[in-house]
C-alpha cells in the first residue's frame, strides 16, 4: 500500500523555480534512485513526498492518500498540523546530516517518535528499539549519545529511528554525502539489506555504484525536470540524452 | 647569549652560510629549565587596591553618621524580614509570569504568521522601551484612570464582572503585574534566541517522524534551547530581584518599602539602606549559586558526551572536581 504517485508537481522558492512539473510513479517494493547535479531539485522533490515541502501546484499521493492536502470544492486545501503529522507516521526519512536528537541517547532517539504517536508501551517500544539496533549492527550502543558515535553509526541509528514507526516507504536524502569515505560502506550495506526485504525506497544519492546495483529504476533530474527515467543498466551504459551523458562523464 | 642562528650573515656569503649544516645546528649548551614568570605589576596593583579598601572600610566603620549597631539591630527586624519574604515572593512570581509571557511572545516573534510576528515585535518594543519604574507607577495608579476593573463585551456596555480597581489590584498585585509584563519582553528575546540556536535539521527530523508542532517544541526543540537560555535567564532573574526594589514607589511591600517605612519614623535612612543592601547582596548571591547549579545540570547531557571522548585519566579529574 505504499506506491507513490507524483503528478505535475511545481515548486518555487521566491523567484527560484525549483520543480517545473514533475510526474513520476513508484510502485510498492520498488527502489528508485534519484540522480542529478546539485540544484536540480532532487531534495525538494523528496521533501514533497512526505509533505515537508508543499507543492505550489500538482499533488503527491502515497498509497492512494493525498499528502498534506485534501480536496474541497474542487481545490486543494492544506491539512491541519495534526493531520499532516499523522500521515508522516508511515513514511520514514533519513537526512544527509543524520539529524539525531543530541540531547537524547540512542534508545530514546528511537523511542521518541512512536511514543508521541502512542504506538506502544514503553517496554514494548524499547524492545523493538533493541531489535532494530541489532539489525543495523549497533545493539551495544543503545546508551550512547549521538556525539559519541561515528558518522556512519549515527546514520545507521537514523535509519533505525525511521524504521521504528513501521514505515511502508523510506526516503533517503543523500544519506552518505556527509560521511568519511571509509564509513560509506556500512550505511549502504544497511540500505541494501532493507531493499532486499522489499522496502519501497526513494534514494537521492551520488553513489553511482549503489544506484547501479540496488536500484530497480534510475530517475535522472536536471533543472527541475525529469530528464531520464529508466533501468540502471540502460542509464549507465546507454544514456539517452546529452544531459545525462555530461553528468555521467563528471561523476 | 649570541647563538650561531642569530648571527648576521655576510651579505656576500649569506646564501652559502644558511645552507651550511654547522651554522644551523642548535647551540650545544641550552638549559633545560624554563624560568618562572614573575608578575611584579600584579603585586603593586594588589598593594594599591588593598590600601584603598582599608581606607574605604575604615571610613565606613568610623563614620559617626553611620551607626553599625543600628544596622545590626534592624538586620533581623520583623518588618524587614517580612519585606524580605515579600521581595523574594515578588521576584519568583514575577519571573514565573515573565517566563509565561516570554514563551508566548517568543514563539510569536518566530511565527510565520505576520499578525503574530508583528504582535510579538510590538510587545517587545513597547515594554522594553518604557522604563520599569514608569510601568510600576502606571499599574500602581491604575485606579486614577480606570476606577473599576471588569470583564465585559466591548461596545455593548454589558459587563459580566466588575470591581473597584483598588480592591482587585493591591500594590503588591500591581507590582507583580508590572514586573511580569516588563520582564516578559526580555524573556521573550531570551527564549527567541534559544529557539533560534537549535539547528533547523532538528525541526525537519521531528516533522519527518510525524511529531506535531507542539510535540516537536516540547520534546526536541525546547530541551535543546534551554541550555542556551539558562545563563541569560538567570541573569535576568538577578536583575529582576533587584528591580523589585522599584516597587517601593507604590509601597509594594518589599524590603525597601519596609526599610523606608522604618526610616520614616526613626530617621536612620542610611542605616536602613545598608540593611536592605546587605539582604539584596545575600539573596542575589543565593540566586547566583542556584543559577550555577541549574547550568551544570542542564549541561549534564553534553558533559556526558564529552566524558566518553576523553581518556580515562581526564574523566576522573573532571568528575572529582564536580
Amino acid at each position: 500500500m505504499s506506491s507513490v504517485d507524483i503528478v505535475n508537481v511545481h515548486k518555487s522558492f521566491g523567484d527560484n523555480h525549483i520543480l517545473k512539473g514533475i510526474d513520476m510513479r513508484v510502485r510498492q517494493g520498488e527502489v528508485v534512485c534519484l540522480l542529478g547535479p546539485s540544484g536540480s531539485g532532487k531534495s525538494t522533490l523528496l521533501r514533497c513526498i512526505n509533505g515537508l515541502v508543499m507543492p505550489d501546484q500538482g499533488h503527491v499521493s502515497v498509497g492512494g492518500t493525498l499528502i498534506g492536502r485534501k480536496v474541497q470544492g474542487g481545490k486543494l486545501h492544506d491539512l491541519s498540523d495534526k493531520e499532516a503529522a499523522g500521515q508522516r507516521e508511515r513514511i520514514g526519512m533519513v537526512f544527509q546530516q543524520f539529524n539525531l536528537f543530541p540531547h537524547l541517547d540512542v534508545r530514546d532517539n528511537l523511542v521518541l517518535g512512536p511514543r508521541a504517536h502512542r504506538l506502544g508501551g514503553k517496554a514494548e517500544l524499547e524492545g523493538k528499539a533493541h531489535q532494530l539496533l541489532a539489525k543495523v549492527g549497533l545493539s551495544d550502543r543503545a546508551k550512547a549519545f549521538p556525539s559519541q558515535l561515528s558518522g556512519g553509526q549515527q546514520q545507521r541509528v537514523a535509519i533505525a529511528r525511521a524504521l521504528m514507526m513501521g514505515p511502508g516507504l523510506m526516503l533517503f536524502d543523500e544519506p552518505t554525502s556527509a560521511l568519511d569515505p571509509e564509513l560509506v560502506g556500512e550505511v549502504l550495506d544497511t540500505m541494501r539489506s532493507l531493499a532486499q526485504e522489499g522496502m519501497t525506497m526513494i534514494v537521492v544519492t551520488h553513489e553511482m555504484a549503489f544506484a547501479r546495483q540496488v536500484a530497480d529504476r534510475v530517475v535522472f533530474m536536471a533543472d527541475g525536470r525529469i530528464v531520464e527515467d529508466t533501468t540502471p543498466d540502460s542509464f549507465f551504459d546507454n544514456p539517452g540524452t546529452e544531459r545525462a551523458r555530461a553528468f555521467l562523464r563528471l561523476a | 647569549m649570541q647563538t650561531s642562528i642569530n648571527q648576521p650573515d655576510d651579505p656576500a656569503t649569506g646564501a652559502r652560510m644558511r645552507t651550511s649544516v654547522d651554522v644551523d645546528a642548535p647551540p650545544a649548551a641550552v638549559p633545560d629549565v624554563v624560568a618562572v614568570k614573575r608578575h611584579y605589576g600584579r603585586w603593586v596593583a594588589v598593594a594599591i587596591l588593598a590600601a584603598l579598601a582599608v581606607g574605604a572600610v575604615k571610613s565606613l566603620a568610623q563614620n559617626p553618621q553611620l551607626e553599625w549597631d543600628v544596622v545590626g539591630q534592624y538586620l533581623f527586624d520583623g518588618l524587614i524580614l517580612e519585606g524580605l519574604g515579600q521581595t523574594v515572593v515578588l521576584a519568583l512570581l514575577s519571573m514565573l509570569g515573565a517566563t509565561a509571557i516570554g514563551l508566548v511572545f517568543g514563539f510569536f516573534r518566530l511565527s510565520k504568521n505576520p499578525v503574530l510576528g508583528t504582535l510579538g515585535s510590538l510587545y517587545v518594543w513597547v515594554f522594553r522601551s518604557v522604563p520599569a519604574l514608569i510601568q510600576i507607577l502606571f499599574w500602581g495608579n491604575l485606579a486614577l484612570f480606570a476606577p473599576r476593573l471588569g470583564v465585559g463585551i466591548p461596545g455593548t456596555g454589558w459587563s459580566l464582572i466588575s470591581a473597584p480597581t483598588n480592591d482587585v489590584l493591591s500594590p503588591f498585585a500591581a507590582s507583580i503585574v508590572a514586573l511580569s509584563i516588563a520582564n516578559g519582553a526580555y524573556l521573550a528575546e531570551i527564549i527567541r534566541a534559544g529557539l533560534l540556536s537549535v539547528d533547523e535539521g532538528q525541526r525537519l527530523a521531528s516533522s519527518a517522524l510525524g511529531l506535531t508542532w507542539w510535540q516537536a517544541q516540547r520534546k526536541v526543540i525546547l530541551p535543546q534551547a534551554l541550555r542556551v537560555m539558562i545563563p541569560p535567564a538567570g541573569n535576568q532573574f538577578i536583575t529582576l530581584l533587584k528591580e523589585t526594589s522599584l516597587v517601593s514607589v507604590i509601597a509594594g511591600g518589599d524590603i525597601l518599602s519596609k526599610a523606608e517605612n522604618i526610616a520614616g519614623y526613626n530617621l536612620r535612612t542610611i542605616e536602613l539602606l545598608v540593611v536592605a543592601a546587605i539582604w539584596y547582596l545575600l539573596v542575589t548571591s543565593a540566586a547566583t549559586l542556584g543559577q550555577n547549579i541549574i547550568e551544570r545540570r542542564t549541561a549534564r547531557g553534553l558533559l556526558q558526551q564529552k566524558r566518553k571522548q576523553k581518556p580515562a585519566g581526564a574523566v576522573d579529574m573532571k568528575e572529582a572536581s564536580l
